[in-house]
């Protein structure tokens, strides 16, 4: 029972260790060594809490988290948020395909033949395979974030300050190291995660019978995805930091780690890197879909055919192809659109997490399902550090 | 033909002319086979200030609703999303069915309410008619009227359709009207197969036992396990005595899980 439920947790957990994610894992690693991992601890810890609320959601109503904002709070906030969310999905895709490209260039292959290939390989799996089968490439593809532990072990770490890192938090006071901890709890915890694993459970029809059993999904999802950026973090911190390598993205550090922990790691870091931008470069233009779809009020399932779902098939192929055709613009500022979006993402987050809240605390629409004092009080302690996080986040990048 | 995002918002006068707050909602009575509003909620953006019943209304109108008399509450901690003393069968149109999920039954598919039409009746009472679920009524809630033209009008009965919110529903399982109970056991499994597996649930609690076990036997495994699952027991056991024992008994076993069949077979065999 327990294999028929998974998938929600374990997809939008490891979907948020896409290209942006690695990056920012590297660079806390290559920077500050074993002394932030706490903070992907904390990270973890409110992926586990959110993404359990929205898939509950998911399985109590049988909505996603647009649909369910539009009948909560109306049409206007929740056509605020799905517009902005399209935006800062597109721009997010932007960010995968650019992983993809820069992935792919590693082994020196074109970005004129991968991004293509990979935005036409997304869409088929998604317009021509049942909701299983779409579902089960998803997983091979997640199979591939195995490529980082691999890479972290074989960069021979500090198993005794991974240890220490991981249970004393420690920061140094610094600018920098407030930003890149910051950016951890924002990179992985993603608005379009949150609407993601609402609908996506709702499509795979899971109902309250299965809550048991998604909620191991979730947890097991969650820690995976700490896992892997734990991996990627000890890997730069074993060999970048150690020699006091300073990087600015994700292939960056594959490129640094050849001579440092030999070809395999760097060739494993490389390929992890193709893997999560192609698995979020697949799962983006889907949550988008899903919240437009919510949004206008008809609801599709990766199971309808075009015909009885066009909205639906047209908005994964509009964010897609667009995503895939601005990274292939020749000066195309790319760091920009990147930025933005991470702001934006930044800046949609919290009233998010607040739509959640308020529909959690809902006795109409949750049932006996509803948060207990307790659990929304927790979720009120967590909303409140994420914006502190997010609020400093927005004023470095600002500023 | 009214329409009720139109309608809302705009100021209630008491009985000497001054201003008591602004229309919230209105409610109906879905025991009524031609629901017309039977009060107006009013109060300000966050708070329930007074029910009002219909006949207490002088004069409704775009710009202004006028009333005879107040039939005020006890405004303390009464918002539209708990507290309100509503009576048994009596359903909020803003929020209980304004851009909830409603299933279309004639087109087989899930649809969301964009707007709610009101017709006035001879004797100046609401009749809620129909409620439109295309996009052009959100459009036209968004401001964007120009935008909102460019899309067809999707009007479904008030009598076709068959609510999935939960508090709608509840409501709506003791009204015998709806299509859902003409449709045929091959239909039904179509819509099912269409909705979330509670909403098919809620759906199967609707119609006879016999029509609902004919769909759960006829409709494919995946769906009759998800049905089954979602089903409680007391809405399944009349279901399933309308089923030969054999049939019964194999979509029993599809809805216990296979640890359970496995302790259920070891205390059989140890009985």
């Amino acid at each position: 029972m327990l294999a028929a439920v998974v998938g929600p947790g374990l997809l939008a957990g490891l979907s948020d260790d896409d290209p942006a994610g690695i990056t920012t894992y590297s660079v806390l690693g290559a920077q500050f060594g074993y002394q932030l991992l706490w903070v992907l601890v904390l990270s973890t810890v409110c992926l586990i809490l959110f993404h359990g609320l929205g898939a509950r959601m998911g399985l109590v109503t049988g909505q996603g988290l647009i649909g369910l904002a539009r009948q909560r709070y109306g049409v206007r906030l929740a056509g605020i948020a799905v517009a902005l969310l399209v935006v800062a999905n597109l721009g997010t895709t932007c960010a995968e395909f650019a992983g993809i490209a820069a992935g792919f260039e590693l082994f020196g292959v074109s970005r004129y033949l991968s991004v293509p290939l990979a935005a036409a390989l997304v869409s088929i799996v998604v317009t021509r395979g049942s909701f299983h089968r779409v579902e089960r490439v998803f997983m091979v593809i997640s199979s591939v974030f195995l490529a980082y532990i691999a890479s972290g072990i074989l960069s021979g770490p500090d198993w005794s300050a991974t240890g220490r890192g991981l249970v004393v938090p420690t920061m140094p006071a610094t600018r920098e190291a407030v930003l890149i901890a910051t950016a951890t709890i924002g990179t992985t915890l993603a608005p379009w995660g949150l609407s993601f694993i609402q609908s996506y459970a709702a499509d795979k029809r899971l109902t309250v019978s299965d809550l048991r059993n998604e909620n191991i999904d979730v947890v097991v999802g969650a820690t995976l995805t700490g896992v892997i950026g734990l991996f990627v973090v000890i890997a730069c911190a074993a060999t970048l930091w150690k020699n006091g390598i300073r990087i600015e993205d994700a292939s960056d550090a594959s490129r640094a780690l050849e001579p440092l922990a030999g070809n395999l790691a760097s060739v494993l870091f490389g390929v992890g890197l193709i893997g999560a931008g192609i698995l979020g470069a697949a799962i983006l233009p889907l949550s988008t879909a899903y919240s437009v779809s919510e949004f206008v009020g008809t609801e599709s399932a990766i199971d309808d055919p075009f015909s009885e779902a066009r909205l639906f098939y047209l908005t994964y192929f509009v964010v897609a192809g667009l995503a895939a055709g601005l990274v292939l613009i020749p000066g195309m500022p790319l760091v920009t659109v990147l930025v933005s979006t991470q702001v934006l993402n930044a800046v949609l987050l919290v009233p998010l997490l607040l739509f959640m809240y308020g529909i959690a605390r809902d006795r109409d629409l949750m049932g006996t399902h509803t948060a207990s004092p307790r659990l929304a009080a927790s979720y009120l302690v967590a909303i409140a550090m994420i914006t502190l996080c997010l609020g400093a986040l927005l004023v470095s990048s600002l500023g | 033909m009214l329409r009720f995002s139109v309608e809302i918002g705009q100021p209630v006068h008491g009985a000497n002319g001054t201003p008591i707050g602004r229309l919230l909602d209105l409610t109906i009575d879905l025991d009524d086979p031609q629901p017309v509003v039977r009060r107006l909620v009013v109060g300000t953006h966050r708070r329930v200030t007074a029910l009002a019943e219909w006949e207490a209304v002088t004069s409704f109108e775009h710009s202004i609703v006028q009333l005879g008399s107040t039939g005020a509450l006890d405004s303390t901690d009464m918002t539209l999303h708990g507290g309100l003393p509503l009576n048994h069968g009596e359903l909020l149109l803003g929020r209980d069915v304004l851009d909830t999920q409603v299933v279309d039954v004639a087109g087989s598919r899930l649809a969301r309410v964009g707007d709610i039409l009101l017709t006035r009746l001879a004797d100046e009472r609401l009749l809620v008619g129909a409620v439109d679920v295309g996009f052009g009524a959100v459009c036209r809630r968004l401001g964007l009227g120009p935008l909102a033209d460019r899309f067809q009008a999707q009007d479904i009965a008030w009598h076709d359709l068959h609510l999935t919110s939960r508090q709608g529903h509840r409501v709506q399982l003791r009204t015998s009207k709806a299509v859902v109970h003409r449709l045929d056991e091959r239909e039904l499994a179509v819509l099912l197969s269409r909705v979330s597996p509670s909403a098919g649930a809620d759906i199967l609690a609707t119609v006879a036992p016999p029509l609902a076990g004919a769909t759960l036997a006829g409709s494919h495994p995946a769906l009759a396990r998800e049905l089954m699952a979602a089903l409680e027991d007391p809405q399944l056991t009349p279901v399933l005595e309308t089923l030969p024992v054999d049939e019964a008994e194999r979509l029993r076993s599809i809805r216990t899980l296979p640890h359970q069949r496995r302790f259920l077979r070891h205390r059989r065999r140890r009985d």
